[in-house]
């Protein structure tokens, strides 16, 4: 450690490394990291309010082999809502960006489009003439996402399509995590290369996304991605309210 | 611009009553008039200059280079878009946005073979859109310039042998003979919902009270992927019913083979 | 040609001029809005005399005579080398000669010699009665796009405020200037004064200028609109358009108010023309608009809310009027009360309000109007 190096500017010769302390591992967040569902088909774990710099948070790891044979885990934070700069606005301005994780699988201009999406559908879900002259912006971070190989023949070549549905539980659960006021809890499904994003006990339709396959599926997906909207919205539900009562104990 | 609240409540009540009345009168599946030119850059294959009624304009020119397709990479595509709005940062959400929706559409859509010169060979078309002017969403506007500049497309004609696997030999162009690039292009809508109605091709009045709008993609005479939901602004957002995406589609399938037609006419 | 949808159809390089038609048709145009504008000219000031328009001498065209010898100059053009003129807006001077700098109409007013562009901004006047939107609510004043070069200026003080007939405005008021008029609000006003660098202060201190309700708005290029006494017509079916002189136009259901206003000004020309009616009317008259200030001063002159039953009918005959009045925008007409009640009806032709978006049918109702003034003898 001692070796003299002549190309940098080192400390005095009997500096000592840096240790850091082990890492105490609190308990608490990992009682609340729960898994909510697990079968063949569908495996969840969701966890909320570890990204302690921001006002919420919440991580989503999805194993779906039935729908989106993805693979998915993924980090949503939400800053806000906090003051910004300009001129004056009646209505919280929303931001939702997505970034890659280690794997650079998608292109930024998808990303970009994935991102304004989801902005186009919390417009809907967020209240946001309650907060006026404020934004709130979301960053979700992809951190792992993979295909899963499935004997029958994929029908998904475009994946970004298939962790909206995922992106969509993150920042629903993050947005409650930060306590702002929304409409209704929203989430989707994805059948064929459709995507549904709903509220209100699946009566109103908040996004459709819809890259491969043809017309006739859109209207018979729309039954398929409402059941899936159904159990992540009693998952997240769930999670929600074990984590309350565990906070209350 | 951002409208009055009295204005934003009469277009509302306007356009989400029964029956509904458009601000200027049009029918639901009716669109403002355009006005098209083609053919107007000479050193371009085809070109093509839309201006509708509200003043949005924008300039269309296609291009085409030959390359070895053998070296491509699957992913890799025959169609290159690039937009460029003015007024726009190239970053903004809007241009990334369009621009992602027009590569997809148009790579897809755009048959291989129809560019394929020789084995080894192929065109590869560069469509650049400039959006000059532009009030509401212009994606509408631009896949109908697109359309019609693809279809006043002439590529060079090829006079050397089409198989080039074992005589290694560059294709040769005819020196004035040009081919019209045979090609049926997609079509791009925006369906507005307001209410319990369904409105095609709205102008930015009605886009400003728009509680969801779609992108539907018209290719190969029906409705084709992409589709996609989106927010026209901020205040109106809601979700809608799923009977209101199917009454949407049935507004494109109702219009759409008539502005195919129209836009195909060659008078 | 298909209900759907309405192409124009060309081909080839745009810069080719079809010099036989589109240059005439757009000197027939210009001409006439133009004309318009002299005519008010010569209604206002007396001295019509002194309005001298050089004999054109230099244009070649074949039309002269549509010309009423108005000479039409280009930015850069020679207009006169005779140093006896005051040079106006519109020209410029290099040794002892005076050339255009826009494109438009020469008017030479006494000694005074400017050129009038034929499009141009909206340049505010004392007196004009605008339509306008706020773009920025401020210390103590909003400011207000027009469609001039600079925002204009409503003070605190120039309007309006509510609770009660006029009083000081107060600290509350300033605290709360976003409820009364916020960003995006419509409103017509006066031009009460200009400040030196030529942007102009407004005023809505009168109960006809306001936060405007239950209607639509369009603009037209603000060269069309005529300056006259009057800006607010009520229009057959119910209908009632505030023409602003900055080409910013608002189209609304016909209210109680507009209605009385109407009816005062016919009221008065009818008490002078038949002195039978006796006193008792014109006090009546005079009360009901005593109630009326202290009514409408209070916090509805500031409403959001739009009548509640604006019927499908009227907002057809709204959206009708709408699509008349960008007929006539189209053809460079001026856009004058009688005007819109003659293509309104001409555009009853066309059952669907829809196919009036269409260049030709546009085309038919100018061509109407302008033959509706010939018959009637007033033609320009």
């Amino acid at each position: 450690m001692n070796v003299q190096d002549r190309r940098r500017l080192l400390g005095p010769a009997n500096a000592k490394p840096l240790t850091f302390n082990t890492l105490t591992t609190s308990n608490e967040s990992d009682e609340l990291k729960k898994t909510v569902l697990k079968n063949e088909a569908l495996e969840v774990a969701l966890h909320t309010g570890f990204v302690s710099n921001s006002n919420g948070s919440s991580l989503v790891e999805v194993k779906d082999v039935a729908n989106s044979h993805h693979e998915t885990s993924l980090i949503t934070s939400v800053y806000g809502p906090r003051a910004i700069r300009g001129s004056f606005t009646s209505q919280a301005s929303l931001n939702i960006q997505l970034k890659n994780g280690s794997l650079e699988k998608y292109s930024s201009s998808q990303l970009k489009e994935v991102g304004n999406f989801l902005t186009n559908i919390f417009k809907s879900v967020i209240n946001l003439p309650r907060y006026a002259k404020s934004g709130i912006d979301i960053f979700i971070y992809l951190i792992y996402d993979k295909e899963i190989q499935s004997n029958e023949k994929s029908d998904s070549t475009n994946s970004i399509t298939s962790i909206l549905p995922h992106c969509i539980t993150g920042i629903t659960l993050a947005l409650v995590d930060a306590g702002i006021e929304i409409i209704d809890m929203a989430a989707g499904g994805i059948y064929k290369g459709n995507v549904f994003a709903f509220i209100k006990s699946g009566e109103e339709i908040i996004g459709f996304w819809k890259d491969e396959g043809n017309r006739e599926d859109i209207m018979n997906s729309i039954d398929n991605c409402k059941k899936q909207y159904d159990e992540y919205k009693n998952m997240m539900l769930t999670y929600l309210v074990d984590k309350e009562n565990c906070k209350a104990n | 611009m951002s409208l009055s609240v009295t204005e934003k409540s009469y277009l509302y009540n306007s356009l989400s009553s029964s029956p509904s009345v458009r601000p200027d009168g049009r029918l639901d599946y009716q669109f403002r008039a355009i006005e098209i030119t083609t053919d107007f850059l000479t050193s371009s294959n085809g070109s093509s200059r839309i201006i509708a009624s509200d003043g949005s304009e924008c300039i269309v020119s296609i291009k085409s280079k030959v390359i070895d397709h053998t070296v491509l990479q699957p992913d890799d595509s025959l169609v290159e878009v690039t937009l460029d709005i003015s007024g726009q940062r190239d970053d903004s959400p809007m241009v990334e946005s369009i621009s992602s929706l027009l590569r997809e559409v148009y790579s897809k859509t755009i048959d291989k073979k129809s560019l394929t010169l020789t084995t080894k060979y192929s065109f590869k078309l560069y469509i650049d859109v400039l959006v000059i002017s532009t009030y509401s969403n212009p994606i509408s506007l631009i896949s109908m310039a697109i359309f019609s500049a693809l279809n006043s497309t002439y590529l060079p004609k090829l006079v050397s042998s089409f198989d080039d696997i074992e005589v290694e030999e560059l294709p040769t162009f005819h020196d004035y003979d040009m081919i019209k690039f045979d090609v049926n292009p997609p079509l791009i809508f925006l369906v507005i919902i307001v209410g319990n109605n369904v409105f095609i091709d709205p102008a930015l009045n009605e886009s400003e009270i728009a509680n969801n709008s779609l992108i539907i993609t018209w290719n190969d005479n029906k409705i084709s992927p992409p589709i996609r939901s989106l927010a026209l602004n901020d205040t109106y957002c809601e979700g809608f019913k799923p009977q209101l995406l199917q009454r949407s589609m049935e507004l494109v399938e109702k219009c759409a083979n008539g502005i195919t037609a129209m836009l195909q006419d060659d008078k | 040609m298909s209900d759907v949808i309405s192409i124009t159809k060309k081909s080839g390089s745009f810069q080719k001029f079809n010099w036989s038609d589109d240059i005439e048709r757009s000197l027939n145009k210009s001409i006439y809005h133009k004309n318009d504008e002299m005519d008010i000219d010569s209604d206002e000031d007396e001295d019509e005399k002194d309005i001298d328009t050089l004999t054109s001498g230099a244009t070649t065209s074949t039309n002269n005579s549509t010309f009423n010898n108005q000479q039409i100059v280009t930015p850069g053009e020679l207009v006169t080398d005779d140093p006896m003129w005051m040079r106006g807006h519109g020209t410029y001077y290099l040794s002892n000669m005076t050339y255009s700098s826009v494109a438009g109409a020469v008017s030479k007013v006494n000694r005074l010699l400017s050129v009038l562009p034929l499009k141009a901004r909206y340049s505010p006047e004392t007196g004009d009665h605008i339509v306008g939107r706020i773009t920025e609510v401020g210390n103590r004043r909003w400011k207000v796009d027009i469609g001039a070069k600079q925002h204009a200026v409503l003070m605190l003080g120039s309007v309006n405020l509510p609770g009660g007939i006029l009083r000081r405005k107060s600290e509350n008021d300033e605290l709360q200037m976003r409820s009364f008029l916020k960003e995006g609000d419509l409103l017509n006003a006066e031009v009460q004064t200009l400040f030196q660098d030529g942007s102009a202060s407004l005023h809505t201190r009168s109960l006809k200028y306001g936060k405007l309700r239950d209607g639509i708005f369009l603009r037209v290029p603000s060269s069309l609109i005529v300056r006259s006494k009057n800006h607010t017509h009520n229009l057959p079916g119910n209908v009632t358009v505030v023409l602003g002189v900055n080409g910013y136009i608002w189209l609304r259901k016909t209210s109680q108010m507009d209605l009385t206003n109407d009816s005062s000004s016919t009221n008065l020309n009818s008490s002078t023309a038949s002195s039978t009616q006796g006193p008792t009317g014109s006090i009546n008259t005079n009360s009901i608009s005593i109630t009326r200030l202290e009514e409408e001063s209070s916090w509805r002159i500031y409403s959001d809310e739009n009548d509640k039953n604006i019927t499908n009918n009227l907002r057809k005959t709204i959206s009708r009027y709408t699509n008349v009045i960008r007929a006539l925008s189209m053809g460079e007409i001026g856009i004058t009360k009688e005007r819109i009640v003659t293509g309104y009806e001409a555009s009853m032709a066309f059952p669907n309000i829809g196919s009036l978006i269409e260049l030709n049918n546009m085309q038919t109702i100018c061509e109407d109007v302008i033959n509706a003034e010939k018959m009637r003898g007033n033609a320009i």
